[in-house]
């Protein structure tokens, strides 16, 4: 299976080097000894332009298993990272990196990023991971407002 | 040239092989007798004319397009691939009477009818969907893709048109291309591979040869039920067996990495004219993969003796 895992991989970073999203970085872990990872990848995704997101430029973490790509990556922002959809840990709740439903072998590094930048903005209720998020975007939109925009400035684009 | 004259002149012309076709007309017809029986501007969701006409009538008919394309795809990529004892066999059964240019005119005409039954098919739909105000049309071909009764999907059409191209580059050029055919090609786009074929009117399909699970052009390609296609080492992979097994050991609860069908694994066909195109067509690249899939399925082999031994010791 690794075979498989670490070939795919490799074509998925030699995909994403001849073509990314603007502002979008992805790149596989190098080890101390100066070594590539390709299981890890420590990403980052801006936030979406005209959103209250607009200016923050998440990390993000990719893990992926042995078995990818039959089973999805585990993807994990900072821990206490506020949104309805992110687990205290920090993991990305979304249906598409969930084995059971909407995960295929077929989805792309770049489609789970845009993926996730999309959920950034349009949460989904349905699926609530953290309490204070889910509460103050169900309960209070100004103050979950005002806590996106403050997120938004704590993660300015490394120069 | 309106289409239905078209495909009734093509099909007429076929007559001598008695392959079953469309009822283009006697749809049409349908389709009227419903729009004067029915008072209301828009058929009902449930209509006695054509849920009890129009739909099982062309399901039949696309049926017997799909199985009598399947059977004779078949018998001629057997011709073409038999060798040794078995081409012996069929040279006594008398079938191995064709020529190289028979089989070339015989692949293409079996493409072009898959592709103009698509055609018709698809604007039979279409009409009726105009004239209803509906998406029932678009429901039904949905269900059909589900069923495998559609003709795009079937894995002997990627088969045939990779014959044709094996064919027409390996010896003499066929005689020139029919009014209706355009033509078959594998081409690159960004060194991604995929099968094209052209049919008058500007219509044409494409075949994407890039496997979903490596993100590489396929290789030992095989093609599930519902017609997408993969390495058989990544199918094997997502299926979650060995190369030793085969996809025949697939659980029926496996599904398909792209379609999520369950299913699909038992049946799945073992694409052999493609894999001998693409071993031409990308040389450096099949000799590579070739010693890498070596190496992975010695060490498959090695593992699956290893625990039939221990199981036959009881270990």
């Amino acid at each position: 299976m690794s075979g498989i895992a670490r070939g795919r991989l490799a074509e998925e970073r030699k995909s994403w080097r001849k073509n990314h999203p603007h502002g979008f970085v992805a790149k596989p872990e190098t080890l101390p000894d100066a070594t590539v990872n390709l299981m890890v990848w420590h990403c980052t995704i801006p936030g979406k332009a005209g959103t209250d997101w607009e200016g923050g430029y998440f990390p993000l973490t990719m893990h992926f298993s042995e078995d990818y790509p039959s089973k999805p990556p585990k993807c994990k922002f900072p821990q206490g990272f506020f949104h309805p959809n992110v687990y205290p840990s920090g993991t990305v709740c979304l249906s598409i990196l969930n084995e059971d439903s909407g995960w295929r072998p077929a989805i792309t590094v770049k489609q789970i990023l845009v993926g996730i930048q999309d959920l950034l903005d349009q949460p989904n209720p349905a699926d609530p991971a953290q309490t204070e998020g889910y509460h103050l975007f169900i309960q209070d939109a100004a103050e979950y407002k005002r806590r996106v925009r403050q997120q938004s400035k704590q993660y300015p684009p490394l120069v | 040239m309106k289409f239905c004259k078209t495909y009734q002149q093509y099909m007429q012309g076929h007559g001598h092989n008695k392959l079953p076709s469309v009822g283009f007309k006697n749809l049409k017809k349908i389709i009227k007798s419903c729009r004067r029986a029915s008072t209301q501007p828009t058929c009902p969701d449930h209509c006695p004319v054509c849920d009890g006409t129009f739909f099982p009538s062309l399901l039949n008919e696309m049926s017997d397009i799909v199985g009598c394309f399947n059977q004779r795809a078949q018998q001629l990529l057997e011709l073409h691939l038999a060798s040794g004892f078995r081409k012996y066999f069929l040279m006594l059964k008398g079938k191995l009477h064709k020529n190289h240019t028979a089989l070339i005119e015989e692949g293409k005409d079996l493409v072009i009818y898959a592709l103009i039954n698509s055609i018709a098919i698809r604007k039979i739909l279409k009409k009726y969907d105009k004239i209803h105000y509906s998406k029932q049309g678009q429901l039904f071909k949905s269900k059909v893709q589900t069923m495998h009764k559609e003709i795009l999907q079937s894995p002997w059409l990627c088969e045939l048109i990779a014959l044709h191209i094996n064919l027409r580059e390996t010896k003499s050029k066929p005689r020139e291309a029919s009014a209706l055919f355009d033509g078959c090609y594998l081409t690159f786009t960004d060194g991604k591979p995929s099968l094209t074929c052209e049919l008058f009117d500007s219509v044409k399909i494409d075949i994407d040869l890039t496997c979903s699970i490596c993100l590489d052009t396929v290789f030992d390609s095989v093609s599930l039920t519902c017609g997408h296609i993969f390495c058989y080492t990544c199918a094997c992979s997502t299926a979650s067996v060995t190369i030793v097994d085969g996809l025949k050991a697939a659980n029926p609860k496996e599904k398909c990495p792209l379609c999520r069908e369950g299913r699909v694994y038992e049946d799945a066909v073992h694409l052999e004219e493609l894999n001998i195109l693409l071993g031409r067509s990308c040389r450096e690249y099949w000799e590579q993969r070739l010693q890498m899939e070596r190496v992975e399925r010695v060490k498959q082999v090695k593992e699956h003796w290893e625990t039939q031994c221990r199981a036959f010791m009881g270990i």
